[in-house]
C-alpha cells in the first residue's frame, strides 16, 4: 500500500502537483497577474534549491592526500638512430599502441639564410611544396593526401624547415611516397606560384590584425637588428614576397632542401628496420649538396627601452618584455626552466598570480622561454586592459627586478621543479610530439637520452642555483619592452615611468 | 587521362577491407547512490592518470540578462574551495600538472568540464580537487573573488572576441540566431554588462542547482588501479548529497523568414569577410547531424573542398573558405566563411559561392567526396585516442557521449551513423537546410585605419 501511494505521489508530482492541489471553487477571486506568479513560484523553487544542504566535512578532507607509493617512473622515449645513404640521420621511436606513425623531416635552415631582400622566401617555398609536384598538379595532390585521411605539413621557422606527416599505419608506403614527392619535386608552376603569391599577400595583410603577430615582430627586429635575417617581419613583407620569383623559390629549394644535416624523427606503429628501409628506396634521390650558410651580424645589445605600436581603440595592449639568454645546449638551460617556472612559467607563477589573480587586468601573462641553436631569450607576455598598460609593465619590471635577487619563497622551488619533471609523459604523449622532440635534439645538440636524463637534472636544481641564474640573466636595464596597444592612454605614463626611451615605429 | 587514373586510385583504396578497425575505448561505468556517473578506463601506456569531470550544464542554462553566467561560474571552480586553497592550479602545480593543456576547464552552450592529467601516485589529490569544488565550493566564494573573475572573464572577452579579427562578427551571428531570451545569445563568453552583473547570489543558486553529482559524471582514464580508484572515488564522492533533479532547457530555436543582410564594422580586421549562415534548428546527434557534417567537409575543409576550387583556385577572389554544420542541445546552424582575398569585398564572394551551393543542390556530391571524408573522420578519431584527456582526448571522448547519449562505449555507433550517409543524404540536406531566401550574410567590413605618426 505504502508503495502504491508513494508511486502516486510521485506521479503526480512529476505531471504538475500544484494544479492537482488547487481545489475547486466558485468564490469570486481576485484577478491574479501570471508574470507575478511566476515570479513567485520560481522564487519560492529558488529558495528550496538553495535550502537544499550541503555535504558533511571529514577529516580526510583537510589536507591534500599523499601520492601513493610506487607507480611506474616514466620510461622517456630515446630513440634508435639509423643513418640514410645520403647521411640523413633517422630517429625512430616505436609505439605500438595504435595503428598511427608520425614523421618529421628537419632541416637545418630557415629565415636565418634568407637574404634581406627576399624576407619570407622559406615560408613562400615551404608553401609551395603543397601546390602541386612535377607528377601531380595542385589538386591531384590535395586529392591524394586527402584520400589517404593524410595529415602532410610543411613549414619554415627561424633556423629549420620541417617536413611533416601524420599517418594511419596501413597505408604509411603511400604516405611516404607523397611525402619524398612534394620534397623532391615541387614544381613550382607560374599559375601556382602567383596563386600562392596572392594569398601570403592577404595573410601578411590579415597579420597586422593580430597584436601578438605585430608586437613578435617588434620584438625580434629589437633582438636581432634591422640588418639580421631573423630581425625581418615574419614571412616577409608585402614588397620582398612581391619580389620573390620563380627562379627564387627554386634555387632556394635546390640549395637548401637537402639531407645534410637533416634529421627525420619517427613515432609510431612501425619499427626501425621497416621504417629506414621505406624511407631509402624513396629518398635514394634526395643528394647532399653543401651551400655556405650566409654570416650573419653579431646580435646588438638590448637597452632597456619601449617600443610602442599604436593600435587606436583597442580594449587591450599586448605587452611584452624580452631579454637575451643563451642557445639550447648552454648548461644553465635547465636551471633556467627552473628559474622561469618560478617567475612566470607557471599559472601560479609571480607574474599571472599579480596581474590576473590580484590586479585582474589581463586574461593571463606567461614568461616562457625560447632556446634555439645559436641564441635564446625570455620573454614576458600577455594581452592587458588598455587603461592599465603602464601600470602593468611597471608590474612585469617590478617582478623580473624582485626574481633577478635569486631570493625564493616558500613552496615556489619544489613547484618550479616538479612541474617540469612531472609534465615530461604528458609533453611526450603523442606520436607528433615525440616525433618533432626527437628531431630537436638532435638539431639542438642535445642528447638522445636527454629526456630520460633530464629528471634527475631537474632533481639536483637547488635554491643557490636559481639564485645564481636569476641574477645573471635577469637584468632589467637590457630587458626591452614592446606594447602594441591604443597610445593614448598610455604613451604619457609610459614615457613618465622613465624605463628608457619610448619611441613609435613608423608604419 | 590524370583524373580517371587518380579515381581508379581512391576506388581501389576504397574497395579494401575497412581502413583499420573502428577504433575502441574500453571502459567501466557505474553510479554512485548521489547519482554520480563513473567511468574508468585504464590506459597503462603511461604513468599519468586523467581526471575528467563534466557537468551537464552550459549556456543553455542562463537565465535572460545572464549572458556569460555560466563561463564565468566555471572561472570561479577554479578560485579555490573549502579545503583546497589557495587555488587548484596551485595544488595542481604542486604536484606537477601545469595549467593550460594539462588542467583547464572550457563552457560551451551546452556543458562544461573540467580535466586534469596528473601523475599516477597522484590520483587521489586530483579526486580531492574535483570532490571539494563539487561539494564544498560555495564556503570560501566572496565578492573579492567574483570581482576578480569578472574582470578576468571581461578580458578574456576583450582577448579573443574585441581585439581579434571577426571576434564580432562570431558574437552577432550569435544573436541573430538565437536572439534573447534564447540563452545562446552573446555565444558563451557573454557581453561585459552582464558578466558584471553576475552576483554571489547568482553564482549561489546555479551551483546549488547544477552542480549535484547527479548532474556530472567522472571519467578517470590513465594508468590506475580500478579497485583503489573505485574505493578513492567513493571515499571523496560518497558522501556528497544529490542536487535537485533537473530538467533539461527546451527552448525553440528562432526560423529565419527571409535573407538578413548586415555589415559588422570591425576595428581589427584588415581583410574583409562574409559569413553566410543558415539557422538550419539541427541538433546534436538528431538524425541529419551527420550528413550536414560531412556536406560541412565536402563545401569547405582542406584544399579536395568545392568552396576552395571554385573562390581561391577557380575565380581567386579568396584567401580562405571554411564550412561548418554547428550542432547544439538546443539547435543548430551551417555556417560559410569566406576570407576575401587582398583587394577583392565579401561582395565578391556571394556569386561564386551561390553557384557551388546550387550545383550541390541541383545534382548532388559524388561517392568519392564522401567516402573521402569518412576516411578523415575515422582517422581523426583514432588521433585523438593518443592523448588520454586535455582539450579533447579519451576521457573527453567518454564523456561526451555520456552526457548526451548515455552511452560511454556509443563511438562505434557515432561513426555507423557517418558511415551510413549517402550522396543523396547531403544533397537532400542541402535542399531541406540551405535556402537562398532565409539565411544570414554577414559580412566583416575593416574599419579604415587612422595612420598614427609621432
Amino acid at each position: 500500500m505504502t508503495t502504491t501511494r508513494t508511486l502516486l505521489c510521485a506521479l503526480v508530482l512529476m505531471m504538475g502537483c500544484a494544479s492537482a492541489e488547487v481545489k475547486p471553487t466558485t468564490e469570486a477571486q481576485a484577478p491574479v497577474d501570471p508574470m507575478a506568479q511566476k515570479a513567485a513560484a520560481e522564487a519560492e523553487a529558488k529558495q528550496k534549491v538553495l535550502a537544499m544542504p550541503g555535504a558533511p566535512d571529514a577529516e580526510f578532507r583537510q589536507t591534500q592526500p599523499r601520492p601513493t607509493s610506487g607507480g611506474a617512473a616514466f620510461n622517456a622515449p630515446v630513440p634508435t638512430e639509423r643513418k640514410l645513404k645520403n647521411g640523413a640521420r633517422v630517429l625512430v621511436v616505436e609505439n605500438h599502441a595504435l595503428p598511427l606513425v608520425a614523421i618529421d623531416i628537419a632541416i637545418p635552415v630557415g629565415a636565418d639564410v634568407v637574404p634581406l631582400d627576399k624576407t619570407g622566401l622559406d615560408a613562400f617555398t615551404a608553401m609551395m611544396l603543397k601546390e602541386g609536384t612535377t607528377k601531380r598538379s595542385s589538386l591531384e595532390l590535395a586529392e591524394a593526401i586527402d584520400d589517404l585521411a593524410l595529415n602532410l605539413s610543411s613549414t619554415s621557422g627561424s633556423e629549420t624547415i620541417h617536413v611533416s606527416i601524420n599517418s594511419l599505419a596501413e597505408t604509411l608506403p603511400q604516405a611516404l611516397d607523397l611525402l619524398a614527392e612534394v620534397l623532391m619535386q615541387p614544381s613550382f608552376k607560374p599559375e601556382d606560384t602567383e596563386r600562392a603569391r596572392n594569398v601570403l599577400l592577404t595573410g601578411l595583410l590579415q597579420k597586422k590584425a593580430s597584436p601578438a603577430a605585430v608586437a613578435n615582430d617588434q620584438a625580434i627586429r629589437l633582438f636581432y637588428g634591422p640588418q639580421h635575417p631573423l630581425g625581418q617581419p615574419r614571412g616577409g613583407t608585402a614588397d620582398t614576397i612581391k619580389a620573390i620569383t620563380v627562379a627564387d623559390l627554386k634555387k632556394f629549394h635546390d640549395t637548401w632542401y637537402r639531407p645534410n644535416g637533416a634529421v627525420i624523427g619517427v613515432s609510431g606503429d612501425v619499427t626501425a628496420n621497416d621504417v629506414q628501409a621505406l624511407l631509402e628506396a624513396r629518398l635514394a634521390a634526395w643528394k647532399p649538396k653543401t651551400s655556405a650558410k650566409p654570416k650573419l651580424p653579431a646580435p646588438p645589445t638590448l637597452p632597456r627601452q619601449v617600443v610602442l605600436v599604436d593600435k587606436p581603440g583597442a580594449s587591450q595592449s599586448q605587452v611584452w618584455v624580452m631579454g637575451r639568454l643563451f642557445a639550447a645546449k648552454d648548461p644553465d638551460a635547465v636551471t633556467m626552466g627552473v628559474a622561469n617556472n618560478v617567475v612566470g612559467g607557471l599559472f601560479g607563477s609571480r607574474m599571472n598570480i599579480n596581474l590576473r589573480e590580484t590586479r585582474s587586468w589581463s586574461y593571463g601573462v606567461r614568461t616562457n622561454l625560447q632556446l634555439l641553436r645559436t641564441d635564446g631569450f625570455i620573454l614576458t607576455a600577455g594581452g592587458i586592459q588598455a587603461p592599465y598598460t603602464a601600470e602593468a609593465l611597471g608590474e612585469y619590471y617590478k617582478e623580473l627586478e624582485g626574481f633577478s635577487t635569486g631570493e625564493l619563497r616558500e613552496g615556489e622551488l619544489d613547484r618550479a621543479k616538479e612541474a617540469m619533471i612531472r609534465s615530461l609523459p604528458s609533453q611526450l604523449e603523442t606520436n607528433g610530439a615525440v616525433a618533432a622532440s626527437m628531431t630537436a635534439l638532435a638539431l639542438n645538440g642535445l642528447p638522445l637520452d636527454y629526456y630520460q636524463t633530464l629528471p634527475a637534472r631537474v632533481a639536483k636544481v637547488d635554491a643557490a642555483e636559481v639564485a645564481r641564474v636569476a641574477k645573471k640573466y635577469i637584468v632589467v636595464n637590457n630587458m626591452p619592452a614592446v606594447v602594441v596597444g591604443p597610445k593614448e592612454s598610455s604613451q604619457e605614463k609610459l614615457t613618465a615611468m622613465k624605463v628608457g626611451d619610448v619611441t613609435l615605429p613608423t608604419p | 587521362m590524370r583524373s580517371t587514373l587518380l579515381f581508379g586510385v581512391a576506388v581501389l583504396a576504397l574497395a579494401r577491407p575497412a581502413l583499420a578497425a573502428d577504433p575502441e575505448i574500453k571502459f567501466e561505468k557505474y553510479k554512485l547512490p548521489n547519482g554520480l556517473t563513473i567511468i574508468l578506463s585504464e590506459d597503462h601506456r603511461l604513468p599519468q592518470v586523467a581526471v575528467n569531470v563534466w557537468y551537464h550544464v552550459g549556456a543553455a542554462n542562463q537565465s535572460k540578462g545572464r549572458s556569460g553566467f555560466a563561463h564565468l561560474f566555471e572561472h570561479m571552480m577554479f578560485s579555490g574551495s573549502k579545503h583546497v586553497q589557495p587555488s587548484p592550479f596551485k595544488i595542481l602545480e604542486s604536484i606537477g600538472t601545469a595549467g593550460g593543456a594539462m588542467a583547464n576547464g572550457t563552457t560551451n552552450f551546452d556543458r562544461t568540464n573540467y580535466f586534469e592529467v596528473v601523475p599516477a601516485t597522484e590520483l587521489s589529490t586530483a579526486l580531492w580537487l574535483e570532490s571539494d569544488r563539487m561539494a564544498f565550493l560555495l564556503d570560501t566564494l566572496d565578492d573579492k573573488k567574483l570581482e576578480v573573475q569578472r574582470n578576468v572573464v571581461s578580458n578574456e572577452r576583450r582577448q579573443n572576441y574585441e581585439n581579434r579579427p571577426y571576434g564580432l562578427a562570431r558574437l552577432r551571428s550569435c544573436d541573430l540566431l538565437f536572439p534573447s531570451p534564447h540563452p545562446y545569445y552573446q555565444c558563451v563568453i557573454g557581453s561585459i554588462p552582464e558578466i558584471q552583473a553576475a552576483s554571489v547570489d547568482d553564482l549561489k543558486y546555479f551551483f546549488k542547482q547544477y552542480y549535484g553529482p547527479n548532474n556530472a559524471s567522472l571519467a578517470i582514464v590513465g594508468d590506475f588501479d580500478p579497485i583503489a580508484a573505485k574505493a578513492a572515488v567513493e571515499k571523496y564522492f560518497g558522501g556528497i548529497p544529490a542536487g535537485p533533479a533537473i530538467a533539461r532547457p527546451e527552448v525553440a530555436q528562432m526560423k529565419l523568414t527571409s535573407v538578413v543582410k548586415e555589415t559588422v564594422q570591425d576595428k581589427v580586421a584588415e581583410v574583409p569577410r562574409l559569413d553566410v549562415i543558415w539557422a538550419t534548428g539541427v541538433k546534436h546527434y538528431t538524425a541529419d547531424e551527420p550528413a550536414g557534417d560531412i556536406l560541412g567537409a565536402i563545401l569547405g575543409d582542406g584544399h579536395t573542398a568545392r568552396l576552395y576550387k571554385a573562390l581561391v583556385f577557380d575565380s581567386q577572389v579568396a584567401s580562405e573558405v571554411f564550412a561548418f554544420n554547428e550542432t547544439s542541445g538546443l539547435g543548430g546552424s551551417f555556417q560559410i566563411q569566406v576570407m576575401a582575398k587582398d583587394g577583392k569585398s565579401a561582395a565578391d564572394q556571394l556569386p561564386g559561392l551561390q553557384a557551388v551551393i546550387d550545383e550541390v543542390k541541383k545534382n548532388g556530391v559524388t561517392a568519392v567526396e564522401v567516402e573521402r571524408v569518412k576516411r578523415k573522420l575515422v582517422a581523426d578519431q583514432l588521433r585523438s585516442l593518443e592523448r588520454v584527456s586535455g582539450f579533447g582526448g579519451k576521457a573527453d571522448i567518454l564523456n561526451s557521449y555520456e552526457t548526451y547519449m548515455g552511452d560511454p562505449g556509443y563511438l562505434p555507433k557515432d561513426l555507423a551513423r557517418y558511415r551510413a550517409v549517402t550522396p543523396e543524404d547531403v544533397k537532400a540536406f542541402a535542399n531541406k537546410y540551405l535556402p537562398d531566401d532565409r539565411r544570414i550574410e554577414l559580412t566583416s567590413a575593416p574599419v579604415a585605419k587612422t595612420v598614427s605618426s609621432n
